[in-house]
Order: C-alpha cells, then structure tokens, then sequence
C-alpha cells in the first residue's frame, strides 16, 4: 500500500493533535487533583522528560536514516524483541485512542447530545476515522494541516475570550502541593506527551527521516504550550477545589463567556475545535497502532487490519461500563504508568544501539 | 475504483446517519424557565417556583376570553427535592421544563438563613442544562411571591427586564454581580466566602405621603435595602443590598452603602454616584461620578502570625452637581472635595471592615491577597484563612482624583432683585 509523503508541518500537526486532544476531557481535572495550582507547569516538567526521551528516538532515527523506529528495534534488539516491542507500541496506542475515545463519547453524551446512545457516538467516529486511515498518511496529513490553522485560531479566541474569567489569586499557592509532588507526577505523567512515538511510528513518511528530531521538538514545545495554555486558563478559571469537581473543565470555562447580552454562549465554538481536533488526533494515534501492529506481523495490505481494528476498537472503547470506573481507575493508571508502554522499548532499544551497536556503525562508516 | 466507490458509500452513510435524530428536538418541546425560586415547603420538604416563559406559536399572546396572556406564567409546587419536582411538573404542562435559559435562582431568606441552599437547590448546578451564569438572589420576602413580580411593569420585555436588571450592578455598585458559579465557589472556598444579591419586592409603602410629612423618621437611601427604597410606580422588584453567608447559612445583609464599599474592597466595583455632605456647606450635598481607577493595590504582612492588610484604593471622579455652586472646579477647590470623598469612603470602609471582623467572615476578598504568602496548598490549607478574618488589621488609604467636571467649569452666581447671590 503506497501510503505517500507528508511534510513536516503536517507531521507537527498531526502529533500536536494527538497529544493535544487528551486536554478537553477529564486529564485537566486529574492534573488539578494531584497537583493543584502547580498543573499549568507541571505539564512543562512533563513535555521536558518527553523531550529527553524523543531524544533517544532522534538519536537513533540519526543513526539509521531512512529507517522508522519499528525497524531500528529490529536492527538494534533483533526481529523477535523488535516485534514484541512494536506490539507493545500497538497496544498502548490502541489504548490510549479508545481511552480518547470514551472520554469524548461521555462528554459528547453529558454536554450535547444526551439521549443518543454512546454506540452511535462511537460507532460514527470510528466510521470517520476508518475512512482518513483508508486514505493512508498522506490524506491523514493534509487534513490535519487544512484543520489546524482553524483549530489554532478558534483556541485562541476562545482562549482570549475566556480571559474575563482568569482571577491571579486561583494561582496560588504557586507550589500546589508541593514542589517535590510536582516533579514527581510532571515526571509521572509524561506519558501524556507518549504519542510523540507517532514521529517514530511514521517517519518513513516523512521526505527525510532526518527531520524527524526538529519536528519532533517542535511537537512537544508546540503540544506542551497548548496544554499550558489550557491547565493555566482552567486553574485562574476556577479555584482548585472546583476544577478537581468538574468532568470537563475546560468546556464549562469556555461556557461562562458572556460579554453583555449578545455575545454569549460560545461555546458553540469550542466544540467544533474539541471535535475535530480530537478526530484528527486520534485517527493518527489509531493509524500509529495499525502500522505498529502491520510491522510486527509484516503485513503489507492494511486495508483488512484496519476494519478489523475499527471493529476491536469499537468494543473496546463500549466494554467499559461507566464512567466512574473510567475517572478512578483507567484514565488515571494510563496517565501514571502509559509511560512504561511509551518509552520502556524505546529506553531498551536506545542502550542496545549506544553500548552494542554504535561502535560497530562507526567502525563500519569509518571502513 | 472500488476503492472510490466504497469511500463514496461510506460518506453517504455518514449523512444520512449523522442526523441527531435522538436529540432532535423542536424549540416548542420545551417550557422555558426563567427563574427558579425556593422556600421551605408545607405538603412537603420544599417549595419550588419556576417562572417560565409563555410561547405562543406566532399571533397575538391572547388568553382566554380574549384578555391579553401573561408574557410569562409561574408554577408552584411541593416536593421533596428540585428535579423530583421537575419530573412530576413535566405531567402538568405537557412540555419538558427546560432550563438553558434561567436567568436567576432565587433563595428565601428563611433558607439562607437556615443554610439550607446546599440540600434543596445547590445539587442542582451538577445539572447540564442550568449555566453557571446564572444570577443567585435571596429574596427578603418569599422566593414564590417575589418570582410573580419578576415581570416588567415598563416596556420592555421579561427578558430585557431580567438580563438589564443584573447589568444595573456595574453601573450602580448597589448590589453585586453574583453569578452560580462564583456562589458555589466561595461555598467551597477558602479564599473567601459567598455573598449573593438581596432583591426584594417593593409594595411602594415606603414612600410617605405628603400628608405624613415630617412624622416620619428619615432614613438615608443607601441604608436601606431591597423592598425598602421609598419610591413609587414602575417595576414592583428591585435588587439593592448584598446577602452575607458564612459557609452556606446568611449571617447578615449588607445595605446599598456597604455594598459598593465592598465591591470597591473587592475590586469588582465598576461606578455609581456618590453623594456626599459639601465640604464647605455641610447642610448640602455634592454628587459625583466615581470610577474604580485599578483593583485596590493591597499588600499583606504578618505579624506574630496575624495579617495586617494595607489596601490601596484609587478612584477617580466626574463631578455630577454642586447645590452649593461653590467652585470646586478651580484647582486651589478641588482638594476639599476628594479629601471629603476619601474620607467618606475610608470611613464607611473601616466600618465595614469592622462588620466583617465582628461576623467573622470574608466577603471582602482579603483571603485572595492572604494566600500569596504561602507557597503550598496544605500550608495554606492549614493556616485555615476562613474563620481568621478577626485577627486582621487592615489600614485603608483611598485616593480620589477629580478628572472631570461635567460639561461645567465654573458656577456663576444667582442675581436676585436683593443683588447677587454670594
């Protein structure tokens, strides 16, 4: 399957949407929870540990060019570790796209459209996401790029917007609880940014695979502003007491704009943002684990894997019975140890290329 | 090609799937609400009022026998909590209550008072349909009586009336602009705690007769509060003065004066007219514009563990009139009368500081100011600022500036048969 080229920008795009689109939904709340007033820079600490380990996959994208990250585990840690590796990218990111996914039907359910069923919501977002991925990347990244200047542009309004609510003294205490908890869950929850792999995952895609390290920067900086933006805009929105209370701080933030009588309820806005941001995130996290899963078992016709995918994902993302048991138990596990799944192969893979493998490239370039 | 055919297929699917037919429903489904009132109940725990509008489906809003209908109806009922009240209404008016557009929660004073907010209606505000923009009120006669004379007597319509109304805080400072969200913060807080807008329903009995003349005790109008402004005609609702709560009980009301001194503590007030005893004429009375220049600048020190809160605030003014027709315009003037007004409102903000260290309770703000010294919520948790208002010394410093002098810069005297007046 000839997927085509995608550039730079558009690979910003898609990463940025899918590290992004976790924020509209209950992430801010279990921030706030564990941090306090400290969330808004916590996700920087968080961003900068994700940078550190991007820079082990920009190391090794250096040192195989041309390659993508699946194939330099099967050259640095040999064929079967390298498939066992890349399932375990497969799993996480199947995960972390139907986790997306639910927190987006139970919020579409609770703030739009409450009497449809969550199967309906899921099964007409899966459909779109079949068909981008149908499309292959580069119809995957042409969309997210002609989408993300709008996406951007209608953040921001609603952000500056939002700005009538912002209150300093919600800030403090700067330190939340703590400046040693805010290390440790910044650290903890960098798993947040864990989609960054996608640049690994699809980096065949890219014209040169040696732009993988700028754009993944990029991504991160650009990603861990957003989020920022959002934790700092929801933190001076409400005291922290109450953002822990809400499912979706950030839409009822948005929801109290009112300047005079007409120009109210926005939130319109906001939701157009939150849906096609999180559509095109998580088809590129849903794409990610198709290629991933297609890899391991080198499979070069991804036609039938994404139907099958789409259906698995569908029932994943029902199994789940409500939503208490999502907020107390599967949300917060995948935010505190997503990063074993995200970057344990790509830590393995890193030390057998840097002690076992680095020397020999040298020797060999050298020769 | 297959492929394109099946894409096409697919899209079509889309559309026609993606036509919310579960959540279509027409605007006529629904009864509007614009105001929910609640008392304590009699044939059960609470009394629920809902003002809600009347939609007539185009012509004229005729009632029966041809009389005009009532731009809005107001339901009463008992029951034991707000949605079960809901449900069991849904029956009787053959549309679902809907509440996107409320306007106004109105909390009796006996449930202020009693604390009860947070049982009956509080739980409400986890319902997605009521905004938090919704204005709190606590109303000095029952909710149910003042929800019936929640409607425009000058024409204009309910909902004019109703968003006008808590636009009037601003221009005003009579009262404060308490929204849900912020009253159900301040609950919780511990910052602050809440106040929210006391609105009463005016019989016009407080404006004396001719006849009664100087029988009666005078009371200044900014003393007063909602119910009580001595006036006549127009719209029998008014919203003057603030409702104090410590937690969720009331422990006091704040009258008009006392409200913009808050708000101006605050830093929430916008601007209203202050009128003030003339400087050099102390039997008349000079009236000026005041604007809030900046939010109050205020600075926190502690001393053997207690606060001392030195609060910077700056206004600046238009002067309205002069009974006098003294000059104040002229620059060697002007100076009594911001000394006059600083000193009138370092006054009335000292008093009203003493009121809060007396009630014990923050409505003033200081706790935000408070918290910048400490560095961690379980520090500050643990200081435990709400229930420490008693131990603060604050030190007030106003500072007026006169900008403007209307469309006048001098007073030229009155000339008289007996000559010119002095």
């Amino acid at each position: 399957m000839d997927e085509g080229k995608i550039g730079n920008i558009e690979m910003i795009c898609l990463v940025v949407n899918a590290i992004v689109c976790k924020a509209f939904f209950t992430s801010i709340a279990a921030v706030v929870q564990k941090v306090g007033t400290a969330g808004w820079y916590m996700t920087i600490i968080s961003a900068a540990v994700a940078m550190g380990i991007f820079s082990l996959i920009h190391m090794m994208t250096k040192a195989y060019a041309g390659k993508n990250i699946l194939e330099i585990y099967d050259e640095t840690v040999g064929k079967k570790a390298g498939r066992l590796f890349a399932l375990i990218f497969c799993l996480i990111l199947f995960l972390s796209a139907s986790i997306t996914l639910r927190e987006f039907t139970d919020a579409t359910n609770v703030y739009l459209l409450h009497e449809t069923p969550p199967g309906f919501i899921v099964g007409m977002f899966i459909i779109a996401m079949t068909v981008v991925c149908l499309l292959g990347i580069e119809g995957l990244g042409r969309v997210a790029k002609l989408f993300s200047y709008i996406l951007l542009f209608n953040f921001l309004i609603v952000m500056i917007l939002s700005y009538q609510r912002f209150e300093a003294h919600r800030l403090y205490p700067l330190l939340g609880y703590g400046l040693g908890n805010t290390i440790k869950n910044g650290i903890m929850r960098s798993s947040a940014y864990g989609e960054i792999i996608l640049i690994g995952v699809f980096a065949k895609a890219l014209n040169d695979t040696k732009d993988a390290g700028k754009i993944g920067y990029k991504s991160l900086i650009f990603g861990g502003l957003t989020i920022a933006i959002i934790l700092f805009s929801v933190i001076a929105s409400f005291p922290y007491f109450i953002a822990v209370e809400l499912a979706d701080p950030l839409y009822i933030m948005v929801s109290l704009v009112q300047y005079g009588r007409f120009f109210q309820r926005v939130e319109v806005v906001f939701i157009f943002t939150w849906n096609l941001s999180t559509l095109i995130g998580l088809t590129s996290i849903f794409y990610g684990s198709i290629n991933c899963y297609c890899h391991a078992f080198n499979i070069k016709d991804k036609k039938p894997i994404i139907i099958s995918f789409a259906i698995t994902i569908y029932i994943a993302t029902l199994i789940i019975p409500s939503i208490s048991i999502i907020l107390d138990y599967v949300v917060p596990n995948l935010r505190d140890y997503g990063w074993i799944g995200f970057y344990f192969p790509i830590f393995i893979a890193w030390i057998m290329w840097f002690f076992f493998k680095r020397g020999k490239q040298t020797y060999d370039e050298k020769n | 090609m297959m492929r394109r055919i099946s894409i096409v297929f697919i899209l079509f699917a889309v559309v026609f799937l993606s036509t919310s037919c579960f959540d279509a429903h027409e605007v006529d489904n629904y009864a509007y609400v614009t105001t929910i009132g609640i008392d304590k109940g009699v044939a059960d725990k609470w009394r629920f009022s809902f003002q809600i509008t009347n939609m007539r489906t185009g012509g004229p809003k005729e009632g029966s026998g041809g009389k005009e209908a009532p731009e809005y109806v107001t339901i009463t009922i008992d029951a034991p909590s707000f949605f079960h009240a809901v449900n069991v209404l849904d029956t009787s008016i053959a549309r679902t209550l809907n509440f996107r557009h409320t306007k106004y929660i109105v909390i009796s004073r006996d449930i202020a008072e009693d604390g009860k907010f947070t049982e009956s209606l509080g739980p409400a505000i986890r319902y997605r349909e009521i905004r938090r923009t919704t204005g709190v009120l606590v109303s000095t006669c029952t909710a149910e009586s003042l929800i019936q004379e929640f409607n425009p007597k000058i024409g204009i319509s309910m909902a004019r009336l109703q968003e006008g109304l808590m636009e009037q805080s601003k221009e005003t400072g009579f009262f404060p602009e308490m929204r849900l969200k912020d009253y159900y913060s301040d609950l919780k807080s511990n910052y602050r705690q809440p106040v929210a807008i006391l609105a009463g329903v005016n019989n016009f009995n407080h404006l004396p007769s001719q006849q009664e003349g100087n029988n009666i005790s005078k009371k200044e109008l900014g003393k007063r509060i909602a119910g009580e402004i001595p006036r006549k005609g127009g719209n029998t609702i008014e919203f003057f003065g603030t409702a104090v709560f410590d937690g969720d009980r009331m422990v006091s009301e704040l009258n008009g004066y006392e409200t913009r001194i808050m708000l101006i503590l605050r830093g929430d007030y916008n601007k209203g007219v202050f009128t003030i005893k003339d400087p050099l004429k102390p039997e008349l009375y000079v009236s000026v514009h005041l604007r809030q220049r900046t939010r109050p600048k205020v600075k926190v020190e502690f001393e053997d563990g207690k606060p001392t809160i030195y609060i910077k605030l700056m206004l600046h003014g238009e002067i309205l009139a002069i009974q006098s027709r003294i000059d104040y315009e002229e620059t060697g003037k002007i100076g009594y009368l911001e000394t006059a007004i600083e000193e009138t409102i370092e006054k009335e903000a000292e008093a009203l500081i003493d009121k809060a260290k007396e009630l014990n309770v923050d409505f003033l703000n200081f706790g935000a100011h408070v918290v910048k010294n400490f560095l961690t919520i379980q520090e500050w948790e643990k200081y435990n600022w709400i229930g420490r208002m008693e131990t603060v010394k604050a030190i007030v410093d106003v500072d007026v500036k006169m900008r403007k002098t209307g469309t006048m810069i001098k007073s030229a005297p009155i000339r008289t048969a007996e000559g010119e007046e002095e």
